[in-house]
């Protein structure tokens, strides 16, 4: 690996740079890790598990993880759906499509909230029809996951789009022409090219699921051992001071984020392995 | 229509069908319950709340911080993303894995976890407040969370960038004489353009939108530290759903502006990528 | 005749791969000459240790009588044309060709007058405001040699100039950068794996191998007296036959000894056609295909396949027929080397055999 240095930057600069990076990650992003699992087992593992183990932690454990499974499920068979129509066809406005898939990105997880409570909240436009019906979707299980789906849903669709078009369309026109049915051609030929990006948007996802913050927070109405996702649980923590417990339940998310970013370096590797 | 090319595969009507409706229902119609709101409260109440100081203040941080946030991770972005492109040293694939960290940590986590650090009595802020930088309940504060939040995107952004520069451009202008310094601005930078402002805008849209991990560390003083996005918050928190939409309509403008940019930037990159 | 380009025992090694191995070789000033070689011979590893793209880890470089090893590549009056022609694709044709000028702090105003220069000579007048996306692949190859050439360098190298460019365009343009080369009569080195191009555009080849240099010549000498099997093989067509003993002009050789024949060394010929038969061997046609100028014949001598061609002037063969097969003369492949032997018996006036 000794590359003679033509074309590249004085050793100097070199490790100016690298040490830069170094630093910057390890002050943004190392040190509020390893800040979270210090606050977290501060008070020893008694208080962490007894935190962990808290009904209200439990019941907004369970909470999250229905929310989770149902706007993923949901995404991923739209993000299915959409990569098909996008990649596999052509039409006019594409590209206003995929701007229109990635708008909720950028746009404020308070906003995505809040239009859910405009449609559905009091003086909503909704609101007379569910009441009379005693349907409740704000400050409800239902409002949870509404606002779940809403800010996590480009993440699978974006992972799979991209893959899908640069896979193009000619195994599949094969398959066509061979007389292969939609659901053939879908499991035997595209399914095999994209089950690892499949399989990381859907891990993002539910990442992304499970620690939203915003949007659930506008529509939960926070009520403990209700309407509590993890998340809002580790808020109320935080905001009565009872800091190891709060931590000890963000270390729970922490966890699953980090088993994320390992997911996909191995997905990534996986993916490069079977490509050539 | 009709000359419209046929597929030989099948499922556009179902997929597009499914992807249009499930687009609309679930995003376009509820977001367009926000201009419909706005167009029936007038002008004038739509602009009593918009330009009510405190509103103002909360663009006034949100806008300001988040505009620092992106500039700030726009230079550290380039910098990570060269170095992970360009350069070998010990530890590097961890280092490229964790740059997604803000991605896949929780907002609120990170909310907490950054308030602690930076906190006059935490690991860094210590070091901080003895220099007199207030780094937390302040707008340093929340800059550090949008800087937080914000880096991955110019660094995934200019990566693959970097990575598929055709380093015979780089021989060509060494070539012709150019040192090291020359054949950066003339030949390297002017690649990195687009992804860095597109990294840019994105980082900036997520930044003004961003709640989780900066309603914690901003400590929230009117006028000063108060975010757009808690402005909404709190008009909801007391039913005031006309001032909530009002303060969401400036902010979607705001997303959408941003979003056109990054396409027009797209765009215009597109053209020149053919070659 | 003094060398304007010297290289001495350049030795290069990727990891443990060796991509160059003692090689040597001079080259006259304003000669056009062409590495020639199979993919992976290390010609492109030459032609970048000479520009100072790559260090050689051992040997020198001789430029103008001057050793440049330490010479930083910008410096060493050298154009470089690259395969994918590389061009600033953010800049316009003109500030492409511009870029090696400025960077040199030239004056503005000569500047001008030289891209003005390059650009009709490359015949691209009216086009300097174009980015190279708006350009076809002749015309960006065009322009990436009026890059290379605006700062005046005394040396062209050129890495496969015409691999990225169509058949047929890449013929007009070969013709045409020659001759642009030769009217500017600067020396040039360019790569190629195609034997054509090398044989129709250099004054010199040089044939790699294996990181090696396995001949250097103009392109009659590599065709008729080539020096080592591989070149004996690489260049033209060329069969290998595995005994030459077994023919009767070459009985004196000892057996098993290999030897390489080209179709153009063989006649062929019917039966009863006046072909010298006491210095011929008997064959049967297994194929026969026609190839627009002549009938490619191939023919069964022993346990040899050997192929020729048949002039169409002639009664056509058929499949099957017996047939007399001359074979004037062979390249022995005698080690290393190979050696050229005529066929010793069609010179004698008169055959003994009648
Ligand atoms: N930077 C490098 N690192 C490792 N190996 C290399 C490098 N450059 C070249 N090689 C190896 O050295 C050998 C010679 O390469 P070179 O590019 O000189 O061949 P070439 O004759 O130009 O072939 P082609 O006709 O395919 O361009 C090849 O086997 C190649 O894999
Ligand atoms: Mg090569």
């Amino acid at each position: 690996m000794t590359k003679k240095s033509i074309g590249t930057e004085p050793k100097l600069v070199r490790w100016l740079l690298i040490g830069i990076t170094v630093i910057f990650l390890l002050l943004m992003l190392c040190l509020p890790l390893m800040m979270i699992f210090s606050q977290a087992f501060k008070k020893g593992l008694n208080v962490y598990f007894a935190a962990v183990s808290d009904k209200n932690t439990l019941s907004a454990v369970q909470l999250t993880l229905i929310a989770t499974l149902i706007a993923v499920l949901l995404n991923t068979i739209f993000g299915l759906f959409a990569a098909w129509a996008i990649s596999k066809f052509t039409f006019k406005r594409k590209n206003l499509l995929i701007t229109l898939i990635d708008l909720p990105f950028s746009i404020s997880p308070v906003i995505a909230g809040l239009v859910f409570v405009l449609a559905f909240g009091r003086n909503g436009v909704f609101y007379e029809f569910l009441y009379a019906h005693d349907i409740k979707i704000i400050f409800a299980l239902p409002g949870i996951i509404l606002a779940t789906i809403f800010v996590t849903f480009p993440f699978v669709a974006r992972e799979l789009i991209p893959l899908m078009q640069a896979q193009g369309t000619a195994e599949e026109e094969a398959a066509a022409s061979m007389g292969a049915n939609g659901w053939t051609i879908f499991s035997k030929i595209t399914m095999p090219n994209i089950k690892w990006g499949l399989l990381y948007g859907i891990i993002l996802c539910s990442a992304r699921a499970m620690g939203e913050f915003g949007a659930v927070s506008v529509v939960s109405g926070h009520i403990r051992g209700k309407t509590n996702t993890l998340p809002l649980q580790v808020e109320i923590l935080y905001n009565e001071y009872q800091f190891s417990a709060a931590f000890a339940v963000a270390s729970l998310l922490v966890f699953i984020a980090i088993l994320t970013l390992i997911l996909r370096n191995i997905i990534e590797w996986q993916g490069k392995k079977h490509k050539g | 229509m009709s000359n419209k090319k046929r597929s030989v595969i099948p499922g556009f009507g179902l997929s597009m069908g499914f992807t249009l409706s499930y687009l609309s229902i679930l995003i376009l119609i509820p977001l367009s319950t926000i201009f419909m709101r706005t167009v029936n409260m007038g002008w004038d109440s739509f602009f009593k709340t918009v330009l009510n100081p405190r509103v103002l203040a909360s663009y006034q941080v949100s806008f300001g911080c988040a505009f620092t946030a992106a500039l700030t991770n726009t230079i550290f972005g380039l910098i990570i993303a060269w170095v992970l492109v360009r350069y070998d040293f010990p530890f590097k694939r961890i280092v490229d894995g964790l740059i997604d960290l803000p991605f896949a940590l929780p907002t609120a986590v990170a909310g907490i976890a950054l308030t602690t650090l930076y906190a006059q009595n935490g690991w860094v802020g210590k070091f901080l407040y003895a220099f007199g930088i207030q780094s937390a309940y302040s707008t340093t504060g929340i800059t550090i969370a949008l800087i937080f939040i914000g880096i991955p995107f110019v660094v995934r952004t200019v990566q693959p960038i970097l990575e598929e520069l055709e380093p015979q451009v780089e021989e060509a202008a060494t070539m012709l004489g150019a040192n090291r310094n020359t054949i950066f601005l003339k030949t390297i930078l002017p690649e990195l353009i687009p992804p860095l402002l597109t990294g840019f805008a994105l980082a900036f849209a997520r930044g003004i939108g961003e709640y989780g991990s900066v309603v914690f560390i901003s400590g929230n003083m009117p006028m000063k530290t108060e975010i757009a996005p808690l402005m909404i918050m709190s008009k909801l928190e007391q039913y005031d759903y006309a001032g909530a939409t009002a303060i969401a309509m400036v902010m979607l403008f705001i997303s959408f502006l941003m979003l056109l940019v990054i396409n027009i930037i797209q765009w215009h990159t597109n053209k020149f990528l053919k070659v | 005749m003094t060398l304007y380009v010297e290289v001495k025992n350049l030795h290069k090694r990727f990891g443990s791969f060796e991509a160059s191995r003692d090689v040597s070789f001079g080259i006259e000033k304003g000669k056009l000459v062409g590495l020639l070689g199979p993919s992976g011979s290390g010609k492109t590893t030459i032609l970048r240790m000479i520009a100072g793209l790559e260090q050689p880890d051992s040997g020198e470089i001789y430029i103008d009588g001057k050793k440049v090893n330490d010479v930083p590549p910008g410096k060493r009056g050298i154009g470089f044309v690259f395969q994918s022609y590389a061009l600033f694709r953010h800049m316009t044709v003109y500030e492409n060709i511009a870029f090696g000028l400025k960077v040199q702090k030239e004056d503005k105003q000569k500047i001008k007058h030289r891209v003005a220069e390059m650009i009709a000579l490359i015949g691209l007048d009216g086009l300097e405001k174009r980015y190279p996306h708006q350009l076809s692949g002749g015309q960006r190859q065009r322009v990436a040699f009026a890059r290379a050439l605006a700062p005046n360098p005394q040396l062209l190298l050129l890495d496969e100039p015409f691999a990225a460019i169509d058949a047929k365009v890449r013929k007009e343009l070969r013709s045409w950068l020659k001759q642009m080369i030769k009217r500017l009569g600067v020396t040039s080195i360019f790569v190629t794996h195609d034997q054509d191009e090398a044989v129709e555009v250099a004054d010199e080849i040089i044939v790699t191998h294996q990181g090696s240099l396995e001949q250097k010549g103009t392109p009659v000498e590599i065709y008729k007296t080539p020096k080592t099997p591989f070149v004996a093989n690489f260049i033209g067509e060329s069969e290998l036959i595995a005994d030459c003993a077994q023919f009767i002009a070459y009985r004196n050789q000892p057996a098993g000894t290999k030897a390489i024949v080209r179709p153009e060394f063989l006649e062929i010929g019917k039966l009863d056609e006046p072909l010298n038969h006491s210095a011929s061997d008997k064959g049967v046609v297994t194929d026969i295909a026609f190839r627009g100028t002549a009938w490619h014949v191939t023919v069964k001598v022993g346990e040899a396949t050997l192929t020729g061609y048949r002039s169409l002037e002639l009664s056509p063969l058929s499949v099957g027929e017996q047939v007399f097969v001359l074979i004037h003369r062979l390249y022995l492949l005698q080690g290393n080397e190979t050696n050229i032997v005529e066929n010793d018996l069609k010179t004698d006036p008169m055959p003994v055999f009648i």
